[in-house]
């Protein structure tokens, strides 16, 4: 059976550097969620962070 | 993930953000981000992976909203296909309005197809340039094998500019003109002129006489010589500049380099590390030139020393006298 959980906050990141918005899933994307990973979630916490560390910003 | 494996759903959604847009992976795996500039875009596990897949659409109007707020969508009209990606690398580098089709129309004339020119050529070819004129009487070596991208054993014994022709038109499917002969002179130039209607010139060989000899012609020709890059080593520096696009502009003859030379024993090796770093500054310089006619190489030779990582922008003046550049 899939996993039924609700998504976890960000790990390892200060709050104060961090905005967390939720997004309440419809059944449509909760479906197309499930197809796709297996597992069921019924709202998206996502994080919105702005880098402070130059180590941070280096790309590949 | 190389595009060539990607389904069409999977570059559909990355299409619809901006090319400076990455996928990134926390250090703890626990979560997958999209990135721009110092902003990060964070979602659990790999659902980041699926957004960049299969779009914002994905998740609904609040994502679009939150990736919206972060400036990581594109456009409508940035979401064609094709070229249009380059388009964005390109106007990236010019932050006001620019001619794209004057670098998509330029017919690149590669004059010395070695290492550190066929470098450039590929390099132009994976940007949107679609029209090259290759020019070098050399054949591939063993020993070249090792800084020539484009050629494998089973070329070697062959012109330079076929090789690379090839390779350019079944990479990139542009149209390639070769003349494996070198540019020693007014037959080069006049070959040039009569066989391209806009172009630039790289100038990547490796032999200073024979250069200066084919720019004499090229300053002689006309009133008002196509423009050109000169790039190469100069001791321990690795160059490029001038480049020269109206007659005021400094040739790479109006200046010594007997100071730089000076400077060190170490010569700069043309390794495919050291051509692919003065390439990839180059075209840059290149792009910036055709899409808005300025240049901060004009009048300038840049350099950058391996040993020490030092860099210049060192001014060359107009030489009045110059036996090269001046009528």
């Amino acid at each position: 059976m899939p996993e039924d959980r609700t998504t976890p906050p960000g790990a390892a990141v200060s709050a104060a550097k961090l905005h967390v918005v939720t997004i309440k899933l419809t059944s449509e994307q909760r479906s197309e969620l499930q197809r796709l990973t297996g597992e069921t979630l019924h709202e998206l916490r996502i994080g919105v962070e702005d880098l402070i560390d130059i180590g941070d910003l280096v790309a590949n | 993930m190389t595009e060539h494996m990607q389904s069409p759903s999977t570059v559909c959604g990355q299409a619809q953000f901006r090319t400076d847009v990455r996928l990134v992976h926390a250090p703890d795996r626990k979560r997958t981000g999209l990135q721009r500039g110092i902003r990060v875009v964070w979602f659990p596990d790999n659902i980041g992976n699926l957004v960049w897949d299969h779009g914002p659409e994905l998740l609904g109007p609040e994502l679009r909203a939150v990736l919206d707020d972060a400036d990581m969508l594109c456009s409508d009209e940035g979401v064609r296909p094709g070229s249009d990606r380059n388009a964005v690398f390109l106007t990236a580098l010019c932050p006001g309005p620019c001619d794209l089709a004057r670098f998509q129309e330029t017919d690149f004339v590669i004059v010395g197809c070695g290492g550190l020119g066929s470098q450039i050529a590929i390099q132009l070819a994976a940007l949107g340039a679609r029209h090259f004129m290759l020019i070098d009487g050399d054949r591939i070596e063993a020993s070249n094998l090792n800084r020539l991208t484009f050629a494998t054993a089973a070329d070697i014994g062959l012109p330079k500019t076929e090789t690379l022709k090839g390779y350019l038109e079944l990479r990139f499917g542009v149209s390639v003109q070769a003349l494996s002969e070198f540019a020693t002179g007014a037959a080069a130039v006049q070959a040039i002129l009569q066989r391209t209607r806009l172009p630039f010139l790289v100038l990547a060989g490796d032999d200073a006489h024979l250069a200066r000899r084919f720019l004499s012609a090229h300053h002689a020709a006309v009133s008002a010589p196509p423009p050109y890059l000169h790039v190469g080593y100069v001791g321990a520096h690795c160059m490029a500049g001038p480049l020269v696009a109206v007659a005021e502009d400094a040739c790479p003859f109006c200046g010594s380099a007997a100071e730089i030379i000076a400077d060190a024993g170490f010569v700069a090796p043309s390794a495919l590390a050291n051509n692919a770093l003065i390439a990839g500054f180059a075209v840059s310089q290149i792009a910036i030139e055709r899409l808005t006619r300025r240049s901060v190489l004009s009048g300038h030779r840049w350099l950058f020393d391996l040993q020490t990582g030092r860099t210049q922008l060192r001014p060359i003046l107009k030489h009045p006298e110059c036996k090269v550049c001046q009528p």
